[in-house]
């Protein structure tokens, strides 16, 4: 690997720990290749976050060779001191399936000190995995009562309740989401599928027209306008119901013109001829 | 007199790879296939969701175009494949059993395809990694002798298990273009996958 092409593997490295995606299988092979390739050890103390990184992303797809390697290397600089160290070992018996001490080692952490939010989190997941939903979702709504600014949070709750067909519950998750982040146009998204699921219609179709106010032609959006109003047509309360139908099949057919496949146009088409 | 099921080796690999795709998710999707009076021919399955598998709106616009699909190619929606969020649960959920409900309505030998993830690891090079379900006597059950010689369930392809177990080893799973997918990048055809070649 030369120089120029190690630079944009970290620079890509530091892209996914911006934005939080899940692209272990990804991050883990380009780490095995860093590694393997020794181009780790000239980045100084900007090695340290890659080596957390590659070694969550290892645990994630099972290489517990290439977790232990990094683990290795960040003890050379860490212990368990630290917090943030000490919690991806709790990582490492998870992934080892040792459930048990991985519970230990983060109750460690909370009594030194109670408000770390890594070992509350891990806490929760390891409900999950133990399929106690029930305590999971207690103990995220206790944390959200003083995080209540954590979205990644109110999502993991929302996905509980949808998984537990709470559809009431999930809503109010995505509205503290909604002040959050009222921009955010997934989140009107998300909204708008829950009503739709839940049968209100008028809000369902409100939430998708915000979603093309904030993104331009949204094909999930324009699926969901079109379905809404089909099912407003007769409602004497929703007024314009038939002209956003007619909007709707009208912005799919010209985004499907443009990049559509042969095959999935025509599919297209003869399902937007249906009512 | 019990019906036969045949299935091919798309059908098969499609639920599994569409749950190595997104191994940290519910997946799910239909089955499409041929129907006689002796026997149910799976073909081929199209991936629906990743995501957002409790909510409706896009499932309903799924469906239809799937329906769509189907016609257009001789075949029909023969079942329903889902892979649960956690590998060990291989039981049918509630939101399978209600699309299962509809798609019965048209063919009642209509089958559940449940992605056993335990056995796609396993050193048994035979055992499949799909629990088949049957409605008979109001419920839906397991066909665990399923894909044995015994069974009313078999491969059209005899190497079909290792065969798909060896598409693990080139990443084929990437190739898998579901809904969820489409919908976030049109040019991305989810009733083919056509990267995907099995």
């Amino acid at each position: 690997m030369s120089r120029l092409d190690s630079a944009a593997v970290v620079e890509e490295l530091q892209s996914y720990r911006l934005t939080n995606e899940r692209k272990s299988e990804r991050v883990a092979a380009l780490g095995a290749r860093l590694i393997r390739e020794k181009q780790l050890s000239k980045l100084g103390e900007q090695v340290w976050p890659i080596y957390e990184q590659i070694a969550v992303a290892a645990f994630d797809v099972g290489d517990l060779e290439l977790a232990n390697h990094c683990i290795a290397q960040l003890r050379t600089r860490f212990n368990e001191k630290s917090l943030r160290f000490k919690r991806l070992t709790g990582m490492k018996l998870e992934a080892e399936g040792k459930l048990g001490q991985a519970q230990a080692v983060y109750d460690s952490i909370l009594e030194q000190d109670e408000t770390n939010m890594l070992a509350s989190k891990r806490q929760i997941a390891l409900f999950k995995e133990r399929r106690k939903d029930q305590e999971a979702m207690e103990a995220l709504t206790k944390y959200l009562d003083t995080y209540y600014d954590d979205h990644e949070a109110w999502l993991e709750l929302c996905h509980l309740y949808l998984s537990k067909h709470a559809y009431e519950q999930a809503a109010f998750c995505c509205e503290e989401l909604l002040l959050l982040q009222p921009g955010n146009h997934i989140f009107h998204l998300k909204y708008a599928e829950i009503m739709f699921t839940l049968h209100n219609y008028p809000l369902a179709l409100k939430q998708y027209c915000k979603v093309l106010e904030l993104c331009k032609d949204h094909v999930r959006a324009l699926y969901g306008l079109d379905l809404c109003a089909s099912k407003l047509l007769e409602s004497k309360d929703t007024e314009y119901a038939q002209d956003l139908h007619a909007l709707a099949k009208e912005r799919l057919l010209d985004v499907y013109s443009a990049k559509g496949t042969n095959d999935t146009s025509k599919v297209v088409q003869t399902y937007l001829s249906m009512v | 007199m019990s019906i036969q099921y045949k299935v091919s080796p798309r059908a098969y690999a499609l639920p599994i790879l569409h749950a190595a795709k997104y191994s940290s998710s519910t997946v799910c999707g239909v089955l499409l296939g041929k129907v006689d009076a002796q026997e149910v021919e799976v073909v081929s399955a199209i991936p629906f969701f990743h995501h957002w598998t409790a909510l409706t709106p896009m499932l309903e616009t799924a469906l239809q175009q799937a329906e769509i699909y189907a016609t257009l190619n001789d075949l029909k929606i023969v079942g329903w494949y889902q892979a649960n969020e956690h590998d060990d649960d291989v039981t049918v959920h509630d939101n399978a059993i209600k699309v299962t409900d509809l798609i019965r309505q048209r063919i009642p030998q209509a089958v559940i395809f449940i992605v056993d993830d335990r056995k796609t690891d396993s050193s048994d090079k035979k055992e499949s990694s799909i629990l088949p379900y049957i409605f008979s006597e109001n419920q839906w059950r397991a066909n665990k002798l399923a894909f044995t010689k015994e069974s009313n369930f078999g491969f059209t392809y005899e190497e079909t298990v290792p065969k798909v177990r060896g598409l693990f080893s080139t990443s084929a799973y990437n190739k898998v273009v579901d809904f969820d997918d489409h919908l976030e990048d049109v040019s991305l055809d989810w009733f083919t996958s056509p990267e995907l070649k099995i």
